[in-house]
C-alpha cells in the first residue's frame, strides 16, 4: 500500500515535470549570431529602442505612415540581428510596424545606423535619422551617436539634428542621453 | 517546527539564496524585450560566461531543535514530561517526549536560464531526521526514530520585474510535487511493531504547494536584499491533513570585503500555521489522545525571528561557495512544541 501510493505520487510529478521539461527545447533557440560581438547586439537593441521613443509623423512624404523603417548597409552583419528583433514587435500608441531594410538610394529609411566604415552621402540623409555606431565618426550627420563609459554603452544626442529633422524625441530618452555640446 | 517537514521551507530558502546567475544575453528577441533603463546596465565586455544558461547547486543544511517552549515561556523536560502519580495528566504533558530533533536536507538544484527575464529551476531535495525521546513506557525510556529519503521535488520559475542600475524586482512561483513520503514508519511506544511516525518525521507533505516570492535588491554602495515570501499548501493529502502555510519577510545585507568573498548579515521574520486536519492513526484511544505533544497538529507553527551571518566566496567565475549560520532571536510558538537552536547551510554553485 505504502508503495501504491509513492508509486501513484512518483508517476503524477514525473508527468508535471516531463511537461514542463518538454517545452525547454522549443524555447531555447540556437543562437545564430554568434560570430556578432556584444557590443554590436547593444547597439542594435539601442537602435531598436531608439523607434519607441521618437515621435514620428503620421504622415510622411509619400503616404499614410503603418510602419517605421531602419535602414542598414547591406554589408552590416546587424542587419539580420536587428530584422529579427525587430520581427514581431510594434511601438507606441498607433501600434506601428518596424522593419529592417538593406540602405539604398531608393529605400524609405526614417532611421539609419552606419558601422565606422560606412561613408554615406550626407546629401542622401537630409531626412533621414542617423545613427552612428561611434562617436568619432558621421559627426555631421548623426542625432545619436554611441560611445562608450565605464564598460557601458552610452549615446549621445544632437538636438540641432534632430530639429532639422522636424523630429521630436521624448523626455525620457532625453534625460538618458548625453547632449551634445 | 516544520521547517523540513516536507522540505518546502528549506526548498524555498535554497531558491531564495541561489546565487545569481551570470547570464548574458545573446539572442534578438532577448535584447528586443529590454527596455533603454535595462540596457543601460549592461556591460560591453564579452564573458566567457555569455553563453552559459545552465547551473547546478548542491545545499546542504541542518537544523536543531532542542528544548520546549509553549508560547514564550520557557518549559523543561520534566514539565512535559507526564509521570503518572507525581502529577496530573492534562493537554500539555505526555508520556513521550522527544528532546532533540536533527534535521537534515541535502538538495540538488538545476538551473536553466530561459530568457533574460526568466529562469526555471527544479529542486531535489534528500532529507534525513532523528529524533531523540525519553518515555515512561518500559522498554522505550530512551529511544531513537530515524528516517531518510528522497523529499518533495519543487519546480519555480523565476521572473524579473524591474531592474535599473541600482535596483531589481523578482517574482518567484514554485510548485512543490508531493513525491516525498508521508507514510514513514518506526518502532515508537505505542505499540508493538511499527507504527506511522509523526507529521516531523515525515519526508513530504502529501499535499500540491506553492512557494511564492517577491524578492528586492538594492545594489550599488550598499547591497541590500528583501524578499517577502509565503509557502501556500492546498488540499489535503491521503493522510487527511496539511501542514500549515508559511509567510516570511527576510532581509540581507551583503557587503564585499575582498574582490571575491561577501559577508552578510541578516534577519528573518516568519509565521507557520498550525497543521490542518489530523492523521488519526497517531493518536491512542484513551481521554488524552496525543501520546507525544508532536502527534497533535495544534501544536505546530508560531512566529520566530532568526538573526543569520554568512559569506559568499567567489571562487571563480564559474563557481560559488556560500555559507550560513543562522539562530533564533525570538520564538512564540502554538507548544509545547521543541524550540529550534540553529539552523545552517553550505552551498555550492556552478554555472556550466
Amino acid at each position: 500500500m505504502l508503495t501504491s501510493r509513492f508509486c501513484t505520487h512518483l508517476r503524477r510529478s514525473i508527468l508535471v515535470m516531463a511537461a514542463g521539461l518538454l517545452t525547454l527545447p522549443a524555447v531555447a533557440q540556437q543562437d545564430q549570431y554568434d560570430a556578432l560581438s556584444r557590443l554590436d547586439k547593444l547597439k542594435a537593441a539601442y537602435v531598436f529602442n531608439f523607434t519607441k521613443f521618437i515621435d514620428w509623423p503620421e504622415f510622411d512624404r509619400r503616404s499614410s505612415r503603418k510602419i517605421v523603417v531602419i535602414c542598414l548597409n547591406k554589408h552590416n552583419p546587424l542587419l539580420l540581428f536587428l530584422r529579427e528583433m525587430v520581427q514581431g514587435q510594434t511601438i507606441g500608441k498607433q501600434q506601428w510596424a518596424v522593419e529592417v531594410l538593406p540602405y539604398d538610394v531608393g529605400t524609405r529609411c526614417d532611421l539609419a545606423y552606419f558601422g565606422e566604415q560606412a561613408r554615406p552621402d550626407p546629401e542622401l540623409l537630409k531626412e533621414i535619422l542617423v545613427v552612428s555606431s561611434d562617436i568619432r565618426f558621421h559627426q555631421n550627420i548623426a542625432t545619436f551617436s554611441f560611445y562608450e563609459e565605464g564598460k557601458r554603452l552610452r549615446f549621445e544626442v544632437d538636438l540641432q539634428q534632430l530639429q532639422q529633422l522636424e523630429l521630436e524625441a521624448s523626455s525620457e530618452l532625453l534625460k538618458l542621453a548625453r547632449i551634445k555640446r | 517546527m516544520v521547517i523540513f517537514a516536507g522540505a518546502r521551507h528549506a526548498l524555498l530558502v535554497c531558491f531564495s539564496l541561489l546565487p545569481a546567475l551570470v547570464f548574458a544575453q545573446t539572442t534578438p528577441a532577448e535584447f528586443a524585450e529590454m527596455s533603454l533603463q535595462e540596457l543601460l546596465t549592461l556591460s560591453t565586455e564579452e564573458t566567457p560566461q555569455t553563453h552559459k544558461r545552465w547551473s547546478w547547486s548542491l545545499r546542504y543544511q541542518q537544523a536543531q531543535f532542542e528544548g520546549y517552549l509553549d508560547g514564550s515561556e520557557t518549559l523543561s523536560l520534566d514539565e512535559v514530561l507526564f509521570v503518572p502519580g507525581g502529577e496530573v495528566r492534562s493537554a500539555k504533558n505526555f508520556p513521550v517526549v522527544p528532546t532533540v530533533i536533527k534535521q537534515r536536507a541535502t538538495i540538488f538544484g538545476i538551473n536553466y536560464q530561459w530568457r533574460e527575464r526568466w529562469r526555471v529551476s527544479l529542486a531535489l531535495p534528500y532529507v534525513q531526521q532523528e529524533t531523540a525521546h525519553i518515555s515512561i513506557v518500559p522498554g522505550y525510556q530512551q529511544f531513537l526514530l530515524k528516517t531518510h529519503g528522497i523529499g518533495d521535488i519543487t519546480l519555480a520559475t523565476r521572473f524579473r520585474l524591474y531592474a535599473d542600475p541600482d535596483e531589481s524586482l523578482h517574482a518567484n512561483l514554485g510548485l512543490s510535487l508531493p513525491v516525498g513520503s508521508i507514510d514513514e514508519q518506526g518502532d515508537t511506544p505505542r505499540a508493538p511493531g511499527e507504527q506511522q511516525l509523526p507529521y516531523t518525521m515525515q519526508l513530504g507533505s502529501g499535499t500540491w504547494d506553492f512557494p511564492i516570492a517577491l524578492s528586492y535588491r538594492l545594489t550599488g554602495a550598499h547591497d541590500v536584499r528583501v524578499d517577502v515570501a509565503a509557502n501556500i499548501r492546498t488540499g489535503q493529502n491521503d493522510r487527511h491533513y496539511r501542514l500549515g502555510n508559511r509567510y516570511s519577510v527576510k532581509a540581507k545585507y551583503q557587503r564585499p570585503i575582498s574582490d571575491s568573498v561577501n559577508v552578510a548579515l541578516g534577519v528573518e521574520l516568519s509565521h507557520t500555521d498550525r497543521i490542518h486536519g489530523a492523521d488519526e492513526s497517531l493518536l491512542v484511544a484513551t481521554a488524552f489522545p496525543y501520546p507525544a505533544g508532536i502527534t497533535n497538529p495544534d501544536m505546530y507553527g508560531g512566529r520566530k525571528a532568526l538573526a543569520s551571518v554568512g559569506f559568499a566566496w567567489q571562487y571563480s567565475a564559474d563557481m560559488n561557495l556560500s555559507v550560513e549560520f543562522a539562530k533564533p532571536l525570538y520564538q512564540h510558538l502554538n507548544g509545547p512544541q521543541p524550540q529550534e537552536r540553529w539552523r545552517g547551510a553550505v552551498m555550492l554553485s556552478r554555472t556550466l
